[in-house]
């Protein structure tokens, strides 16, 4: 048994501000009421991480998820609970917790805007006490991994999204943290640049035994490198475990597409599977996994007729989440072991 | 809260680093160097105007002829530069938390103080040294106190000094930052305060009002305290004169004070946005 | 088809007159500390000026309680009209935004105007706290008749016109330069010295005041104040409030010719 990197207990965060009915001079009366009103956005929390997974961190807006990183990170101090990340206490051991991560938010760069991006590198640099000659094999690598060369000397606020969050990415990753956390690294990215970019994080998490912990609302995201996935929503972990088995677990259909050329598809049945949507050249059918397993329903079909084509398409991990999302109950009783 | 040696240290180079960086990037921008020397010289040489065109019409005030006071004016504008200089962007710091930069300097191995006071040059402040040395320059010789090189030394200490009063209070002001949405009118305030009367002979503010200007807001130690002592006017203050002659060791006082506020309270932070 | 009658578009003006308003309230410290600030400014400057005054009857034909109730209400007055804040419409300019707000339905100008004077109202409470300090320190009397008090308004509300006009047409210099920080911060404090708001200007070098009284900035609060302490009666009361209304009348007719060349230069240039 590994000891986990990254382990979170009963973790809670509380928020107030000020509580006023609103209504005619509402705007004055903020200025003397002194209710309060108590928002707990991160509620008794437990998890761990293991080193070098790559785990995704899912949840609605407002639902408590970046509270939980932030709290890991170290820049909110939790209300209760424990937080370990490395052996330490992350908003009290800040200096040595800021060795031991990286971090890129989608948002706001920490690049200097001004400057040329190497500049930026430079100043991370002196600033964690790389030694130089390190340095300059790890910049060598990145720049070749992201092709940071064409804009490497170029000022920050002229680049665009994708090479300023490739910046970011490699200004995280001088200095070799052991962890590496995500906050919407893809949003806004065209698809292009989505590709470099879950390459660098694969790369650094497979080759450098990185453990990534990446937010997102993006299921490519999630379903490209993520094994393991922690979902929040008011504050409580909904389901917390392999992608493979929430899929398993939440997905109730599945469907397959036959396709035939000398066949007319409409005539298509199956004892297992019902019809969706048919046409003269393309059937789909959708079927229970839990009740009949996908090859038995392919074997069904192939050896009835004449298939040219057939598909069987993976469960959507997006109508999953949305399915969870909608249940709003924590996965605990579903849960099969994880 | 005790800091250790190391994380000082770590400070100390960290410091270097980030001021390079600001000044660097200070140099990049496109807005011409006269208009923000102007800007800088504006607010304070708007209270010089002030006091030269009454004293013009008004010889004398609480006593103080207006050679006296033009030096007064001056060691506060100078002293103010020595605030400005180094610590001038803290007064972003309602920005630096709003636009989520705090939140970045947190996930950094070095002070959070030091990140917001490094995260831009500013350069207004160049038009408060100006104002200032000059102002200092042209009024003390024209003052009552004959110079030797023993008052020129206090003369440094206690600008030195005031300035770190003035360092200090921002400072602390700058702490509830963490706790408060917007403090930028509370620390607006101060700086007026301090800009339009702490230049003047603080005792005519009444015994209590000069009691309450030395120790609870003390705007005594930037100019007043010391001026008396280079005047040889310590037998007026309504405190045992010594407490006037280690004046420039109240900046000290009050920045160390604040300083312990400001990271004191970093603890009570809500980053924004969810 | 959307018709546009008075009525609607003052409709959509009280929308911005209450955007102002709300603004003000919206940072309940500000507000707090804004009332403050002017009670500790209106007690130490009454301080100072009595102080000023020590051994002198009279300085430039004015007597003491004048030169003190004076420096209180011009702080009072500051305090409400100008505040720190110009309008947004610089940093609108310089981020692009001012699009945006060109094609709205209302003209620009009298969407500022509406939203300057419901900040202004907002602000008012700031203004009478610091006006209650000077009634509390004996340092401010009431004008001496009920046609000073009169006069004053008219010349006030005159005043302030003066003042968000031309806050607001040194805002639009920010169509033209970059620099619009330093040419705020240069028409703040040179505003605020020649309207005699710092300092009265009975006690201006004599060089200087014929230059000033030839600039529209000693309408705005010089002015009104020198009705309110009775210096000006008959037919001088009637030239001071006619120049200060043909000082507003000149500016307005300026701000529509500066707006109209901004609109070309965004709308025609792509500036």
């Amino acid at each position: 048994m590994t000891t986990p990197i990254i382990e979170v207990a009963d973790l809670t965060k509380e928020f107030w501000r000020p509580d006023v009915r609103p209504g005619r001079f509402a705007g004055t009366r903020s200025l003397f009421t002194r209710a309060r009103k108590i928002t707990k956005a991160v509620d008794g929390i437990s998890f761990h991480i293991d080193p070098g997974e790559l785990v995704g961190f899912l949840g609605p807006n407002g639902a408590g998820k970046s509270t939980t990183i932030k709290m890991l990170t170290g820049i909110l101090v939790p209300t209760s609970g424990t937080v370990t990340v490395a052996g330490q206490v992350p908003w009290r051991d800040r200096r040595r917790n800021a060795r031991t991560i990286g971090a890129v938010f989608g948002q706001r760069t920490q690049l200097w805007y001004d400057l040329p991006l190497r500049d930026s590198f430079e100043i991370i640099r002196d600033l964690y006490t790389m030694d130089p000659a390190t340095y300059r094999t790890r910049l060598g690598e990145f720049t070749e991994l992201l092709d940071l060369d064409e804009f490497i000397d170029t000022p920050v606020r002229s680049l665009s999204l994708g090479q300023r969050m490739r910046g970011d990415l490699v200004a995280a990753m001088l200095y070799a943290p052991p962890i590496l956390y995500l906050d919407e690294p893809t949003v806004g990215l065209d698809v292009v640049a989505k590709g470099k970019i879950r390459e660098f994080v694969a790369e650094v998490n497979a080759g450098r035994r990185t453990t990534v912990i990446l937010t997102t609302h993006d299921m490519d995201d999630v379903e490209r490198l993520c094994r393991r996935v922690v979902i929040i929503d008011h504050g409580k972990i909904l389901y917390e475990g392999d992608v493979e088995m929430l899929k398993a677990q939440y997905v109730t259909s599945r469907d397959i597409v036959v396709h035939c050329t000398d066949f007319d598809a409409t005539t298509i049945s199956s004892p297992f599977a019902q019809v969706i949507s048919a046409d003269p050249f393309k059937a789909t059918l959708r079927f229970a996994p839990e009740t009949t397993a996908a090859p038995k329903v392919v074997h069904d079909l192939t050896s009835r007729y004449p298939i040219t084509d057939l598909s069987v398409l993976e469960p959507d991990l997006e109508d999953v989440i949305r399915q969870l999302y909608t249940e709003r109950t924590p996965a605990a009783a579903r849960n099969t072991g994880s | 809260m005790v800091r250790t040696w190391s994380a000082v240290r770590e400070d100390l180079r960290a410091s270097r680093i980030l001021l390079r960086a600001g000044w660097r990037a200070a140099m990049t921008y496109r807005v011409s160097f006269l208009s923000t020397i102007v800007g800088g010289v504006a607010l304070q040489g708007t209270q010089l105007l002030f006091i030269g065109v009454l004293l013009s019409k008004f010889n004398v005030i609480h006593g103080w002829r207006f050679n006296d006071i033009a030096l007064l004016f001056a060691m506060r504008l100078a002293a103010h530069a020595f605030y400005v200089v180094p610590f001038g962007a803290l007064f972003s710091i309602d920005q630096a938390i709003q636009q989520g930069d705090v939140d970045r300097y947190l996930l950094r191995p070095a002070g959070i103080y030091l990140q917001v006071v490094t995260r831009y040059a500013p350069l207004m402040a160049l038009g408060d040294m100006l104002l200032g040395f000059g102002s200092l320059a042209l009024f003390a010789p024209q003052s009552s106190v004959s110079w030797t090189p023993g008052k020129v030394a206090f003369l440094i200490a206690a600008l030195i000094g005031g300035g770190l009063v003035e360092a200090g209070l921002q400072t602390f002001l700058a702490g509830l930052s963490f706790r408060m949405t917007s403090t930028t009118s509370l620390r607006i305030l101060a700086d007026d305060t301090i800009t339009r009367f702490s230049s003047y002979p603080l005792t005519m503010f009444s015994r209590w009002g000069f009691l309450s200007l030395t120790f609870i807001f003390p705007m005594a130690f930037i100019a007043y305290l010391p001026a008396t002592v280079l005047l040889g006017r310590t037998d007026q203050l309504p405190i045992p004169a010594w407490l006037a002659y280690i004046s420039p060791c109240g900046g000290l006082v009050v920045f160390t004070t604040g300083l312990a506020f400001f990271n004191r309270m970093i603890r009570q932070y809500n980053s924004p946005g969810s | 088809m959307y018709v546009d009658t008075l009525n609607t578009r003052l409709i959509g003006l009280r929308g911005l007159y209450r955007a102002g308003y709300r603004s003000v309230l919206a940072y309940r410290a500000d507000l707090l500390f804004g009332v403050v600030g002017l009670v500790i400014q209106a007690t130490l400057t009454v301080v100072v000026w009595r102080v000023l005054y020590a051994g002198h009857d009279e300085v430039a034909g004015i007597g003491s309680s004048t030169a003190v109730a004076y420096a209180v209400l011009a702080a009072c007055i500051q305090s409400v009209v100008m505040p720190w804040q110009f309008s947004s419409l610089p940093q609108r300019v310089i981020r692009g935004q001012i699009g945006v707000d060109m094609m709205r339905p209302r003209s620009l100008i009298s969407q500022n105007l509406a939203q300057a004077v419901g900040t202004m109202v907002g602000r008012l409470p700031i203004g009478a706290a610091g006006l209650i300090t000077g009634l509390a320190l004996g340092g401010v009397q009431a004008p001496h008749s009920l046609l000073d008090l009169l006069a004053w308004v008219v010349s006030m509300v005159l005043g302030i016109a003066n003042i968000m006009t031309i806050n607001l047409l040194v805002s639009m210099t920010a169509f033209w330069t970059l620099e619009i920080g330093g040419v705020l911060i240069l028409y703040r404090f040179g505003s605020a010295f020649l309207s005699g708001a710092l300092i009265p200007l009975w006690f201006m070098p004599g060089w200087l005041q014929p230059i000033i009284s030839w600039l529209p900035f000693q309408a705005q609060i010089y002015a009104p104040l020198s009705i309110w302490f009775g210096t000006r009666h008959g037919a001088e009361l009637l030239g001071t409030l006619a120049v200060q209304l043909g000082w507003v009348l000149v500016l307005f007719l300026l701000l529509q010719l500066v707006w109209r060349r901004a609109v070309h230069k965004v709308v025609v240039l792509g500036g």
